[in-house]
């Protein structure tokens, strides 16, 4: 019967086997190796090479595929000593994969040849356990969650759209929340507005969204905007850096601000409208699809658009945009999927059905077109009022 | 718009589709197709996409 240095002799003896410094050269070439972990999780937190993903020996059978799906690509493997690595490059070869590298020596010789090294940032074990559904998805896991964390996301509004985005972007630890809102609750907003209750009544909804966000997750810290969007604070409320705006606004001229100044600073908006029974959701990333000027270059005359105030919605409409609104902002924070640029879904909640429509970037826009002519924060109240049509 | 007349006033300014209304044949903006002159097959989706600003 074979002893377990004789079927490590044979591992090692089946797999190629690089030294620490070969490793450093292979990373650093052409066609680079995905450099994987094998070893246990709390050795990883003690200590890392740069660039390498987790995949205990454990589970490598199992999640492999998921961080290395092309069987094509180099696969460097490293563990303490290079044992376990062994038997894992030899693990893959039989799973089909065309390059299997072993680092012999392990993360110990590299340390000692002074390779860097660097100590990962790690959940911990409270948020691990409160973001684990998060963790167990491939696209997202610790990284995307660490990422999430590190993220700022501005919440223009915290009425219809911006309550559901509220409270599922501090469920998914959006670690940077700001809200921009003037309002206070009243009882006419209790019916979709789900951030606020009956005991905020009378209450400004930045502080009432506050509270409902520290009470669901403490991670996130709330930044409140008690104001109405403006060309005067507008450049105050984006200094501190947003890597994405929600904009759930309830008129046209913040509208057309928004838009304005995330074309300048290069934030993509994810844009959401609802009236009624139907909703639209869109995501305008400067440089990369068109923007709200783009799709529509004035506002209608306010007889032809009236507000939810005038013509009501259904409570559930802004819980299904907003939602997807948060969907797209997340995916945006994490890099990941394919946001809805250049495309704006319609949902209709009468008829049960989505249609998506395909948008395309003006030349001629005259705020992210090839030839600007809007430059500076125009008055968008008189714009908006229908001065010039 | 020969079957709803009153369309007319909301979609178009000077004979032109308005420029806050955008008209989409099979998801395409009709804008980039042929206009209003954009021939629309039996059974395929004609949207009109109104701004709104609700939130």
């Amino acid at each position: 019967m074979p002893s377990y240095r004789d079927l490590l002799q044979a591992a090692k003896a089946s797999v190629e086997e690089v030294d620490a410094r070969r490793a450093q050269e292979l990373l650093d070439g052409g066609d680079a190796p995905l450099l994987v972990d094998v070893r246990e999780r709390d050795e990883w937190e003690q200590g890392r090479i740069p660039g390498s993903v987790l995949v205990p020996r454990g589970n490598l059978e199992s999640r492999i595929e998921n961080v290395a799906p092309d069987r094509s690509r180099p696969v460097l493997l490293y563990c303490a000593a290079g044992n376990r690595s062994a038997f894992a490059a030899k693990t893959l070869t039989e799973l089909g994969y065309e390059r299997t590298i072993s680092l012999a020596g392990g993360y110990e010789d590299w340390k000692r040849s002074g390779l860097p090294t660097e100590l990962p940032r790690s959940l911990g074990p409270e948020r691990t356990t409160r973001y684990s559904r998060h963790l167990l998805i491939p696209e997202v896991g610790e990284e995307g969650q660490l990422r999430l964390l590190d993220s700022r996301i501005l919440l223009i509004g915290a009425g219809g759209l911006g309550s559901p985005a509220a409270l599922y972007l501090a469920a998914a630890g959006v670690g940077k929340l700001g809200i921009v809102d003037a309002d206070v609750v009243d009882e006419t907003n209790l019916q979709r507005q789900i951030a606020h209750s009956t005991n905020s009544l009378g209450e400004p909804k930045t502080d009432s969204a506050r509270r409902t966000i520290e009470a669901l997750n403490p991670d996130v810290e709330v930044v409140a905007f008690r104001e109405r969007l403006t060309s005067e604070n507008v450049e105050r409320i984006l200094e501190p850096g947003w890597d994405v705006i929600v904009d759930g606004a309830d008129n046209f001229p913040t509208r057309y601000l928004v838009n304005d100044a995330s074309v300048w600073h290069d934030i993509p908006v994810v844009h959401g409208s609802i009236f009624r029974f139907e909703g639209q959701v869109t995501v305008f990333k400067p440089g990369d699809g068109p923007c709200y000027r783009c799709l529509f270059p004035q506002p209608p005359p306010p007889e032809l658009a009236p507000s939810c105030a005038e013509g009501g919605v259904l409570g559930v409409l802004p819980g299904v945009i907003g939602s997807i609104q948060t969907a797209e902002a997340l995916k945006l924070a994490l890099g990941i999927g394919d946001p809805l640029i250049g495309r704006l879904l319609l949902y209709d909640a009468l008829s049960g059905e989505f249609q998506e429509m395909k948008l395309r970037k003006d030349p001629a826009c005259p705020v992210c077109g090839e030839h600007p002519t809007i430059t500076d924060y125009i008055d968008y109240v008189e714009f908006c009022a229908g001065v010039g049509h | 718009m020969g079957r709803f007349p009153a369309l007319r006033g909301q979609l178009l300014a000077d004979d032109e589709l308005a420029p806050f209304v955008n008209v989409y044949v099979e998801g395409e903006d009709v804008r980039t197709r042929d206009g209003l002159e954009t021939p629309v097959d039996d059974g395929s989706t004609v949207i009109l996409l109104p701004a709104m600003a609700g939130g």
